[in-house]
C-alpha cells in the first residue's frame, strides 16, 4: 500500500549497503529502505549486495529500488526475485516509461522522484500517474529545498532532500508528507575506503526517534490549532444560538467545553507529553542537542486528551473527551448499555486507590495471600550457559494460584465488593485468570461465572477442573474461534445482560477504560518489586527487561515503572504461533494494524475490511488478536520493542528452563525467555536482564508432551 | 438532518426491518429488502456482517458468520446498496460496528455511503464519548449517526438525546439482541425523559418479536425495529425467504400503522 498518512508518517531509510549496519535497521523498523541500482552512486549496491541485504532484512520492511533510467529487465529482474516491491525513478522516465513499467510488471508500485525548484515543477508532480511521488531538491545530493513551494501538492507525498535530525521534526510540521525520506543525515560524515558512503548506526536512531517524535508533534499541533478553532466557532454558535432561542439552557458547548478542559487530577503532570506542544521548538532543540532524556514522551499518564476534530467545519457536537487515551489508543467503543458501568467502576477506582483502608486491605492479601512480594531469583545456570549477560527471574510463578494474575483478580474483586456488587463474571484463556478469579471468589463469598473458549476448555482441563473445584461455573464459549477473544466477546455481552449485581473482572491491561489503566495499576508490583529487588542485589537497575504479551497485563505490570528509567530496555514478546509470515499467527504488534475492538481502539490482527483474524499460537493466554492501548502506545513511541517467538522457539525454552533450572515455566512466560536465549548470549556479562515469568507451566505439561509426539492424557 | 430519514418518520409511526447483507446470499438479501418495502417499510436497516458482534445475540451472529462465510464485504454491500437506492423509494440505514467503518476510513466509508444513498448508519460499539470521531464525515456527507440510548443510560438520556440525529434508537431491554418474550423497562419514563430535550423520532428496538409487540412499543414511540425475529426467518428458510419475510413485515407494518 502507498503510505497515506500524514499523521503517521512512513519513514525511509535510503541507500543502505552495508550488511553491519541491517541489525540497526531492523532494530528501529523503518518503513521502507532503498537499495540504489544507479551504478554512478557513492551507495550503488549491485544485484548480489541488495539479494543478501533483503535477505536479512526484516520481511515487513519494505524495499525500494532506486534507479536512473534503468531498463525494464533490471527492474523487473528485481521485482521477480523479491528484492525489491516498489520502483523509485530519479531519470528522465516520463509517462510513456512509466505506463511501460506498469504493463510490463504488474503489481510494483511505481514512485517517482521530481526535484522542485519551482512551481511549476509540482504541476508536474500533482499530473504524474506513479502511484507515488517523491519530492527532492537534488538527486541524492543532500540539499533541501524551499518547503514553502510545497503549497501547490495535492497528492499524497515523500519528502526526501536534506533531511536530518536537526530539521526532520520541522519537515513534518510544515510539509505533512506522508513519507520522510533521509539519505545523507543518517551517514558518517568521511566516504569509506573506497569513497562510498557509509551509514552511521547512531544517526540512524538519533533520527529515526526524531522521526517518531517530531511526527506526534506536528500532529498534536495541528490537532490543538484545529480544536482551537473549533472552540472558537463552537463558542460564536452558541452565542448565535443563544440570542435566537434559550431552549438549551446548558448547551452543549459549554458543557463540552468544560469537558475539553478537564485535565486529569489523579496524578500530577509534571513532564511534558507527546500531546503538550505548546513549545515544540524547545522540545525538538533539547533532543537535537543530544539530550537523550525520553521521559517526557514516555510519561503514559496523560489519558484524558481532548478528542480533536478533524476539521473545523463541524458544530460543537464534535468536541466530546474520549476517555482513557494512550496517543491514538484506549477509549471507550462499548454499548450504550454499558457507558454508566464503566462510568461508575472508574468513580470507584478513583476513590479506592487512595483509600488507606482500601489499600491496606489490598496489601494485606497480596502479602499474606498471595505471596508476595515474588522472588528475583538469579539463574546463575542458564547466565553461564548462555554467556552473556546476567539474567535474574522474577519468579511470578511462585504466587498462590501460580501466575501474576492473582494480583489484579484480588485487586478488583476488592473494589467490585466495595461497590456493592456480589457477582463476577471473566473470561479466560489459558485458564490462569479464571482459576485467580474463582480462588478471589471463593474467599471473598462472591458468586463466579467464567467463561473459555471450548477449544481452550480442552487445551487446559486441568484449570477448568480447578475452576469448578472451587465453586466457578465455566460455561463453554463455542462462537468463532472457541479462543480467549469469543470469551471476551461473550463476557462482554453477558455484562449486558446483568449490570446491578455484577462486576466483569477483565483479566488483562485490555478493554474500555478504565481496565487497562486498573488491571496496569493492580499489576504494576511486578516492575516495582523489581527495580527494589534488583537495586538491593546488583546496586543498579536491570539493562533489559523482558515479558510475554498477550493483552499483555504481565508485560505492562512489568515495564509500566520503568517507563520512566529510559536506561532499561523493554522487549514484550508476541506468540508469532507458527510464523508471523504465516496466518497462523498471533503477533499482533508485528502482523496487525490499527483497529477498533473489545471496547477500544489498538493494534489487532485484521483483513482489509477490518473482519478480525483468526488468530493462532500454542499459547492459550497468548492466543489474542489484540494488544492492550498502552503497549501500543509504548510501540508508537519506541519506549518498549515488540518481537515475535514462535511456537518452536518457545517450546524449545520451556523445556530448556525446566531442564537447566529446575523451573517449569508457562508456555506464555516461555515466549520471553526464547527471547532471551537468543540475545543474552550477544550481551556483555555486567549487563542485568530480568524476565518475568508470569506463570508456571505445570498445565501446560499435556500439551507440550503433545507437542512432542507424546500422549499423556489418560 | 437526512431529509430522506426525516421525510420517512414524518409519513407517521415505522415498522423498521433489519437484514443481515449476504445472509445467506447477496441475491437473497436483494429480494428480501425489495419484499420489505413491498409490505410498506419505509426505513430499512442494513447490517454490514462484523466477525465478532458484541452487542448481537446468538441469532444475528449467526447470520455475520454466514454473511462472511458467504464471502460478502462492505464493497459488495455498497453495491447492492446503490442498487436498491436506486430501485426502492425507501430510507436506507447501516448497523455495523466502529471498526468496519474505521478500518475502510471513516471519511470514505461515509462519502460512499452517501454515494450509496444511505441516511444513516448505527454503529452499536460507538458511544456518545466517541461520537466525535465518527460525526464529523458522516455530516460533512450527509447522513445521520443514529444515537443509542438504553435502560441502563439514566442521567445520560437528556445528553445523548440533544445531539442525535435521524432518530434515536431506544434499546428496549438490558442483553443483547435478541426475541424476548416480553419487555420489561419502562419505557415510557425514558421517552419522557428524551422527549423534554429533543423532538428527533424515537424507534424502539431489541427483543422485539412479532406484530403485537411492535405495535406495543410504537405506541410508546415513532417506530419499531425488528432484526432477531427476521434473520431467524432467513436463517430457516434460506433463499426462499423473501416471500415468508414480506408477510411478516406486511403484518408488522399494519400492527404498527394501528399503533
Amino acid at each position: 500500500m502507498i503510505p497515506h498518512d500524514t499523521k503517521k508518517p512512513s519513514i525511509k531509510f535510503c541507500g543502505l549497503r552495508n550488511p553491519d549496519d541491517v541489525a540497526c535497521v531492523n532494530f528501529l523498523e523503518p518503513d521502507y529502505v532503498g537499495l540504489v541500482f544507479w551504478p554512478k552512486s557513492k551507495r550503488a549496491v549491485t544485484v548480489g549486495e541488495a539479494e543478501t541485504l533483503r535477505s536479512m532484512l526484516k520481511p515487513r520492511i519494505k524495499t525500494v529500488g532506486v534507479f536512473v533510467d534503468a531498463s525494464f529487465e533490471l527492474i523487473g529482474m528485481l521485482f521477480d526475485e523479491g528484492i525489491i516491491s516498489a520502483a523509485q525513478l530519479h531519470g528522465s522516465e516520463d509517462e510513456a516509461y512509466i505506463a511501460e513499467l506498469r504493463e510490463r510488471i504488474p503489481g510494483l508500485e511505481i514512485w517517482k522522484a521530481f526535484q522542485v525548484s519551482s512551481p511549476a515543477d509540482l504541476d508536474a508532480a500533482n499530473a504524474s500517474s506513479a502511484d507515488f511521488v517523491l519530492l527532492d531538491g537534488g538527486m541524492g545530493s543532500g540539499q533541501n529545498f524551499d518547503w514553502n513551494l510545497l503549497e501547490g501538492i495535492q497528492r499524497p507525498f515523500a519528502l526526501a532532500g536534506g533531511l536530518s535530525t536537526e530539521n526532520v521534526a520541522q519537515a513534518l510540521l510544515q510539509c505533512e508528507p506522508s513519507l520522510i525520506d533521509v539519505s545523507s543525515g543518517i551517514e558518517q560524515d568521511e566516504l569509506d575506503d573506497n569513497g562510498k558512503a557509509r551509514k552511521s548506526k547512531e544517526k540512524m536512531r538519533a533520527f529515526w526517534r526524531m522521526a517518531k517524535k517530531g511526527a506526534r508533534l506536528a500532529q498534536a499541533t495541528r490537532e490543538l490549532s484545529r480544536a482551537a478553532a473549533s472552540i472558537e466557532q463552537a463558542a460564536e454558535e452558541q452565542i448565535a444560538q443563544s440570542q435566537e432561542t434559550n431552549s438549551w439552557p446548558c448547551g452543549p458547548c459549554e458543557a463540552d467545553l468544560s469537558a475539553s478542559q478537564d485535565v486529569p487530577t489523579e496524578e500530577p503532570i509534571t513532564q511534558k507529553g507527546p500531546h503538550d506542544s505548546s513549545q515544540p521548538a524547545t522540545q525538538d532543540e533539547a533532543d537535537a542537542t543530544g539530550a537523550t532524556d525520553e521521559a517526557d514522551e514516555s510519561d503514559p499518564r496523560h489519558k484524558q486528551t481532548p478528542h480533536a476534530p478533524e476539521g473545523n467545519t463541524m458544530n460543537s457536537s464534535s468536541i466530546t473527551t474520549s476517555r482513557g487515551r494512550f496517543g491514538a489508543h484506549g477509549g471507550q467503543y462499548i454499548p450504550e448499555t454499558l457507558m454508566n458501568a464503566v462510568i461508575e467502576l472508574e468513580e470507584a477506582y478513583n476513590h479506592y486507590k487512595d483509600d488507606p483502608e482500601f489499600k491496606a486491605e489490598f496489601k494485606d492479601l497480596l502479602d499474606n495471600y498471595a505471596n508476595r512480594p515474588s522472588l528475583l531469583y538469579f539463574a546463575e545456570k542458564i547466565t553461564r550457559d548462555l554467556g552473556g549477560c546476567k539474567i535474574y527471574l522474577k519468579r511470578e510463578d511462585l504466587n498462590h494460584t501460580g501466575a501474576h494474575k492473582i494480583n489484579n483478580a484480588l485487586g478488583q474483586a476488592l473494589l467490585a465488593k466495595k461497590m456493592g456488587k456480589t457477582r463476577l463474571i471473566a473470561e479466560t484463556g489459558a485458564g490462569q485468570h479464571g482459576v485467580a478469579t474463582a480462588t478471589v471468589a471463593a474467599l471473598l463469598d462472591m458468586e463466579c461465572h467464567v467463561y473459555m473458549g471450548t477449544e481452550d476448555m480442552e487445551r487446559q482441563a486441568l484449570n477448568v477442573y480447578r475452576m469448578r473445584l472451587m465453586g466457578a461455573e465455566v460455561h463453554g464459549v463455542d462462537a468463532g474461534t472457541g479462543t480467549l477473544k469469543d470469551a471476551v466477546s461473550e463476557c462482554m455481552r453477558e455484562w449486558t445482560n446483568r449490570i446491578e449485581d455484577t462486576h466483569y473482572l477483565l483479566g488483562s491491561c485490555m478493554g474500555p477504560h478504565p481496565f487497562p489503566t486498573i488491571v496496569r495499576d493492580f499489576q504494576s508490583f511486578i516492575g516495582t518489586e523489581i527495580i527494589d529487588q534488583c537495586q538491593e542485589k546488583e546496586g543498579r537497575l536491570p539493562d533489559y527487561v523482558l515479558a510475554c504479551v498477550g493483552g499483555g497485563s504481565n508485560a505492562i505490570g512489568t515495564f509500566y515503572p520503568f517507563i520512566e528509567h529510559t536506561q532499561t530496555k523493554l522487549i514484550g514478546c508476541e506468540a508469532a504461533g507458527r510464523g508471523i509470515d504465516t496466518f497462523e499467527t498471533a503477533a499482533t504488534i508485528n502482523t496487525g494494524s490499527l483497529g477498533i475492538f473489545h471496547g477500544m481502539k489498538s493494534y489487532f490482527c485484521q483483513d482489509e475490511y477490518g473482519q478480525i483474524a483468526p488468530v493462532y499460537s500454542i499459547s492459550a493466554g497468548l492466543d489474542y488478536p489484540g494488544i492492550g492501548p498502552e503497549h501500543a502506545w509504548l510501540h508508537d513511541t519506541g519506549r518498549a520493542q515488540y518481537v515475535a517467538i514462535t511456537d518452536d522457539e518457545a517450546v524449545d525454552a520451556f523445556e530448556y528452563l525446566s531442564r537447566t533450572e529446575g523451573i517449569i515455566p508457562a508456555i506464555e512466560s516461555s515466549h520471553a525467555l526464547a527471547h532471551a536465549i537468543k540475545i543474552a548470549p550477544t550481551l556483555p556479562k555486567d549487563q542485568i536482564m530480568v524476565i518475568t515469568l508470569s506463570g508456571r507451566g505445570d498445565k501446560d505439561c499435556v500439551a507440550m508432551a503433545k507437542y512432542r509426539g507424546q500422549n499423556l492424557s489418560e | 438532518m437526512n431529509q430522506k430519514l426525516a421525510t420517512a418518520f414524518a409519513q407517521g409511526k415505522a415498522f423498521i426491518p433489519f437484514v443481515t447483507c449476504g445472509d445467506p446470499d447477496l441475491e437473497t438479501t436483494r429480494a428480501i429488502v425489495r419484499s420489505l418495502a413491498q409490505a410498506g417499510a419505509r426505513v430499512i436497516e442494513l447490517g454490514i456482517p462484523f466477525s465478532d458482534p458484541t452487542a448481537e445475540g446468538p441469532i444475528i451472529q449467526g447470520a455475520n458468520l454466514r454473511a462472511l462465510s458467504g464471502g460478502v464485504n462492505t464493497d459488495k454491500i455498497f453495491e447492492l446498496a446503490a442498487e436498491l437506492n436506486e430501485e426502492l423509494d425507501v430510507a436506507l440505514v447501516f448497523m455495523t460496528y466502529g471498526n468496519v467503518v474505521f478500518h475502510y476510513g471513516i471519511e470514505r466509508f461515509a462519502q460512499k455511503a452517501a454515494d450509496a444513498g444511505i441516511c444513516g448508519i448505527i454503529l452499536p460499539d460507538v458511544p456518545f464519548e466517541e461520537r466525535g470521531e465518527f460525526a464529523p464525515a458522516c455530516k460533512a456527507a450527509g447522513i445521520d449517526l443514529i444515537s443509542m440510548i438504553a435502560p441502563t443510560s439514566k442521567d445520560r438520556i437528556s445528553m445523548i438525546a440533544r445531539e442525535a440525529e435521524g432518530f434515536i434508537y431506544l434499546v428496549s431491554s438490558l442483553g443483547v439482541t435478541g426475541t424476548r418474550s416480553h419487555i420489561t423497562t419502562n419505557l415510557d419514563d425514558i421517552v419522557a425523559q428524551i422527549r423534554a430535550v429533543t423532538d428527533t423520532p424515537i424507534a424502539i428496538g431489541f427483543g422485539i418479536s412479532d406484530a403485537q409487540a411492535a405495535q406495543d412499543m410504537a405506541q410508546k414511540a415513532d417506530g419499531a425495529i425488528i432484526g432477531s425475529a427476521i434473520v431467524k426467518l432467513i436463517a430457516k428458510k434460506g433463499t426462499k425467504a423473501p416471500a415468508a419475510v414480506g408477510a411478516f413485515a406486511a403484518e408488522c407494518v399494519k400492527a404498527v400503522n394501528e399503533a
